[in-house]
Formats: structure tokens, sequence, C-alpha cells
């Protein structure tokens, strides 16, 4: 089954109703349930987020907990991955690419967890350049590659693949 | 802030906090995220359950 990996901000958007991406991400997220894929995340990338989202006060303890309703209402599975490997994934990297850890939680998560599209609308950080660096090492560790979008993008790709 | 913002916010004091600790220090920063949420819930799950009683 295809796996489509949730980053931080599509949980963010479709957890806030107001968010200028609330409206795109929950009809994403409508049409790959429709097309058969599976929306997963990383519990522990999530958690961390989470946890310091609070900590540090971009998030409200409300927020997180809004967070965790959609991530249940939209039928999105938290899958865990060993933290020791997510972690030594994370650490090889940083070799490879200017990110901010947070950032390559998501990345380790994605592939460890087998995701064929990383999707987030932070193209700053999620974005082609960085999924040739992630490429790069997961191809040298023999881990399988991911294609990285907004939803936006990863509709286009999957429309595209559908009328071939 | 949109949920962009947030993100990348929150990706960058995820950042600050576990660069520069070993490995170790670093899974057990993991575990005690995990024990953080679990505690939210904990919280939610009583507060809904006082909140029904009333």
């Amino acid at each position: 089954m295809t796996r489509v990996y949730f980053e931080l901000s599509p949980l963010i958007a479709l957890a806030n109703r107001f968010d200028i991406f609330h409206i795109e991400t929950r009809e994403f997220i409508y049409e790959i349930k429709r097309l058969g894929f599976e929306p997963i995340s990383c519990k522990q990338a999530v958690e961390m987020d989470l946890a310091i989202g609070v900590a540090k006060r971009p998030l409200r303890v409300a927020d997180a907990l809004r967070i965790m309703e959609a991530i249940d209402i939209y039928g999105i599975k938290l899958l865990d991955a060993q933290s020791r490997t997510l972690l030594e994934l994370v650490n090889e990297y940083l070799k490879e690419a200017r990110l901010n850890i947070g950032d390559l939680l998501h990345y380790a998560g994605a592939t460890l967890l087998g995701t064929d599209y990383l999707t987030s609308w932070n193209t700053d950080d999620f974005n082609p350049r960085f999924e040739k660096s992630v490429n790069r090492v997961n191809r040298r560790k023999n881990l399988k590659t991911i294609k990285v979008g907004t939803p936006t993008k990863i509709m286009e790709w999957m429309s595209w693949t559908a009328s071939r | 802030m949109d949920s962009v913002e947030v993100a990348k916010q929150i990706h960058k004091d995820v950042d600050r906090l576990l660069k520069g600790l070993n490995p170790d220090d670093q899974e057990m920063v993991l575990k005690e995220a995990h024990n953080v949420v679990e505690s939210l819930k904990k919280i939610e799950q009583i507060t809904s359950k006082v909140k029904a009683q009333a």
C-alpha cells in the first residue's frame, strides 16, 4: 500500500479550521484515502514536536490536544520507528543537509516507515533540494528513497500517474 | 502564525534542544517527550470526564 507521510505543518493545518491550509489539507487527505493510500506519521517525531511546542510556547495545551484529535479523526496512523535507528539516521542526514533536527526527524521517520511520499506545506525545508540530499544517504544505506512535496504537488503527481 | 510558521518554530526549538546531545541523551529526550504527550492525554481524559459529570 502506498504510504503518504504527514509532516507537522499539515497536521497543524488539519487541526485548525482557520489555518490557510486547512481546507486543502482536508481535501488532500480525503483524496488519498479514496485512492486507497495510507496516511501516516512518525510517533516519535510528532510527540517531540508536541512536547516542545507546548514547552516553548508556539502551542497551547489545547492546540496540542486538538492536533492529536485531528490525527485520530482523519485516520492518520502514528507509527513507531525505533528511536535509536531514527536518531542515527538523523545524524547521517545532518552531514548532508543543513536542516533542523526537528525537520530531519520527519525525513528519517518517513524513510524508516517505508513512505512513498512525504508531504509538508513548509517548502523552505521540505523541497526537491533536501529530498535529493536525504535520498543520497538513503541510497548509500540501501533505504527506500522518498518523494517530497506539498499536498498540491503530490496530488498532481498522483493524477499524472493515474492518467498514464 | 499559520501552520508553516508554527511548525518551523517548533523544529528550530527541537534542533536547539537536541543538537550537541549524545545519542543516549537524545533518546532519553524522545522518551520524555512521549511521557509529556501521554500526560496531556490523561489530563484531557480526566477533565472531559469531570466536565461530562458536571
